[in-house]
């Protein structure tokens, strides 16, 4: 049907020689379902709580003692306290979660519920959402996974890859397709664990590397084992917690031929149901067209819309205004007047100066006057007083 | 019925350009949203990375208080947004720098599928204005936003080449850690060192060696005053020795002895007990300096001669 005529194709490579297409494949549905996040999430740790073992805290624990309250009226905590004398434990409190050898707050029960039911569907919606995001390479790289090199995602590689027995062989062909930069990775970060699980027989950490998944294993398993890293699957059995570890999507994988093309019928279509799981059909979207940006925006809504009405300026977002004082643009568009005021001001201030410049000068001129006839009035007293005068005239007299 | 999701793109034409118009949008107002050339669909892939990286998990993020940044070697600007996000856009441009080159790489949604070439590489040429305007010309129908920090990024990487290119012409000095255990370790070993070399001691031993060899037969330092009496001391002892010498000599005709005579005698290796410094320096001196394995001196600089005593002698000879 017209799915299947427009799916896109997807390459095929040899395991050694050289990287080039030998074939080339119809992609399955899966990879485009849709993507969910949500549904990945609440799936994955639902699912990771499956493998937990019971734990529990020692029935007795901080009960294994006779302590009663004493009471009121003694000037200590209402608090049960141990019997007897004679010893330092006698007198102290016990039982609360408070106090120092008590039993703990809700004591931890066997009969916790440890598992998760999950509904199939929302499991089998997960693991699809999961397999459709390792194609997308965006996704991949943001899950850290080093894929630059690779020719194409998804990987797909000719059967060859399993009925490889050898290790040497594997890293061989790792190295050949592009995928041991991730492997590398893997080794360089491999570090002892922080916290007890280091003597849990948890001691190291290693990151999650490429994951091969084929159809028939003919030594393809055993080949890979010993690499640091790198998980085998089979397509058959697809777990989400490896294909989405920690709840992150897009792990690296490394699909064989033959188990690429089991997909289209494990997982099925729309159209056509799965072939394995009974009655399955790919999810569907909520929403066809997601960008709903887009719809608001396009024109068949538009039209339809009524008219937007009068922002009103008490609720409306400020209006950032240039100011007309720092742009004079500005302040000609408001007021186009102004320039012409700025001239008249400017030719006010110069004939003001040039008053200005008069008067100042009369001034100057009249107290530098003043100046020079005190001087001379000066002047004319030191030369003679009276007195002497008066007596020349007597002498003259004389 | 074909149901959009991350891989349908695939199938669509590509690429796009301006006259064909989007289905969902007037043209104005794909304009306004900056959006021309993509298609739903490509949106709808942006959307679902950007949902599943931006909010969640992203191995290139890196968080801090203030900001949050992108350690994506492609990204425009270093900073984890969602425009600059080279993950979340389909149409992604950057400018990097490989050995002292400018280079735009570019990345469209075709070729994200094949992450080998997903980078069309296009090397920028040397001179400013070309490179901008061969960004302008490649980036032509990438957003607005790309082109603007693409050319931002050149200008910056251009600037730091130049600053490298100036700093290799001058020598930069070289910081050395100062290890303060070292340090305080080294100097008291030096100290010690010091103490236990004695070196005064070993020199003040060497000198007496070197006294007790007789390598400094006469060399002394002495007062001046005392150097005097010592001499007027030695003038009179030879007085006495030429007086006793004379009288052996009966009945000859006295001889003056002439400097040259002298000189003569002193060759032929009668030279009298003269305090003379030139004497002191002898063959066997510099034996004794190799003896002892030190380096030959040279003559000294002064000499002191008994003239005086001589002319007393001539003198009394003449009387």
């Amino acid at each position: 049907m017209t799915t299947q005529q427009l799916r896109p194709i997807v390459s095929v490579f040899p395991i050694k020689g050289k990287v080039k297409t030998i074939k080339q494949v119809p992609l399955p549905s899966v990879f485009s379902a849709p993507i969910r996040p949500d549904v990945v999430r609440f799936v994955h740790t639902n699912m990771a709580k499956n493998n937990r073992q019971a734990h529990a805290v020692s029935t007795t624990a901080g009960e294994q003692t006779s302590a009663t309250s004493w009471g009121t009226g003694r000037a200590v905590a209402r608090i049960p306290r141990v019997k007897g004398s004679g010893t330092g434990r006698s007198g102290q409190a016990a039982f609360g979660n408070m106090c120092r050898g008590g039993r703990m707050y809700a004591p931890k029960k066997v009969w916790r519920k440890w598992h998760r039911k999950i509904n199939t569907n929302q499991k089998r919606y997960a693991v699809c959402s999961a397999i459709a995001a390792t194609a997308v390479t965006p996704l991949v790289m943001s899950r850290g996974h080093r894929v630059n090199k690779l020719p194409e995602l998804p990987l797909v590689v000719s059967d060859q890859l399993q009925s490889l027995t050898k290790t040497r062989q594997a890293v061989k062909f790792l190295k050949f397709i592009g995928a041991y930069r991730d492997v590398e990775k893997v080794i360089r970060t491999k570090k002892t664990r922080v916290g007890q699980g280091k003597y849990r027989n948890r001691r190291h950490v290693l990151r999650k590397g490429p994951m091969v998944v084929y159809a028939r294993n003919l030594g393809i398993k055993k080949a890979f084992r010993n690499i640091p890293g790198v998980e085998t699957a089979s397509v058959y059995t697809l777990n989400l917690l490896k294909l989405a570890p920690g709840s992150q999507m897009g792990r690296f994988i490394i699909w064989t031929e033959s188990a690429f093309k089991l997909l289209e019928d494990i997982y099925g279509s729309w159209e056509k149901p799965s072939k394995f799981k009974s009655g399955f059909y790919l999810p569907r979207p909520v929403m066809v067209n997601t960008d709903v940006e887009r719809i608001i925006k396009s024109d068949q809504v538009q039209t339809v819309l009524r008219n937007r009405r009068p922002r009103s300026r008490k609720y409306g977002k400020k209006i950032q205004r240039a100011d007309p004082y720092e742009d004079m643009s500005v302040m000609l568009k408001l007021n186009p007047y102004y320039k012409t005021k700025l001239q008249k001001q400017k030719e006010l201030e110069e004939k003001n100066k040039e008053e200005r410049k008069e008067i100042v000068d009369k001034s100057r001129k009249e107290y530098e006057d003043w100046l020079y006839f005190s001087e001379e009035e000066e002047e004319e007293e030191e030369e003679g007083s009276d007195e002497d005068r008066e007596i020349e005239v007597l002498s003259d007299e004389n | 019925m074909i149901f959009p999701s991350s891989y349908s793109i695939r199938s669509k034409w590509w690429p796009p350009t301006p006259e064909t118009p989007s289905t969902c949008l007037s043209l104005r107002e794909s304009q306004l949203l900056g959006n021309e050339n993509k298609d739903e669909d490509e949106n709808v892939y942006e959307f679902i990375i950007w949902s599943c990286v931006g909010e969640n998990f992203c191995c290139f993020k890196a968080k801090t208080k203030l900001e949050t940044f992108c350690r994506n070697r492609y990204n425009l600007s270093g900073i984890c947004r969602r425009k600059l996000c080279p993950l979340a856009n389909s149409q992604y441009a950057t400018v990097l720098e490989h050995r002292g080159k400018c280079l735009l790489y570019m990345k469209t949604i075709e070729r994200i599928h094949t992450p080998n070439k997903m980078w069309e590489k296009i090397v920028l040429p040397d001179k400013y204005s070309d490179a901008l305007k061969m960004i302008d010309e490649k980036l032509q129908y990438f957003p607005k936003m790309t082109i603007n920090k693409a050319k931002q990024r050149l200008t910056r990487i251009r600037q730091y080449l130049m600053r490298m290119r100036r700093m290799k012409l001058t020598v930069q000095p070289k910081l050395v850690r100062v290890n303060k255990k070292v340090e305080r370790r080294e100097r008291k070993r030096e100290n010690r060192a010091l103490e236990v070399a004695k070196i005064e001691k070993s020199i003040n031993n060497e000198l007496v060696d070197r006294l007790k060899s007789g390598l400094y037969d006469g060399f002394y330092n002495f007062d001046q005053e005392e150097f005097e009496q010592m001499l007027d001391k030695i003038g009179a002892k030879y007085e006495e020795e030429e007086e006793e010498k004379e009288k052996e000599k009966t009945g000859g005709s006295t001889f003056v002895i002439d400097e040259e005579a002298e000189n003569e005698m002193e060759a032929w290796g009668k030279s009298p007990k003269i305090w003379d410094m030139e004497d002191l320096v002898d063959d066997n001196y510099d034996k004794k300096m190799k003896k002892l394995k030190k380096r030959k001196k040279g003559k000294p600089k002064f000499e002191i001669e008994f003239e005086q005593e001589v002319n007393q002698q001539q003198q009394r000879e003449k009387n």
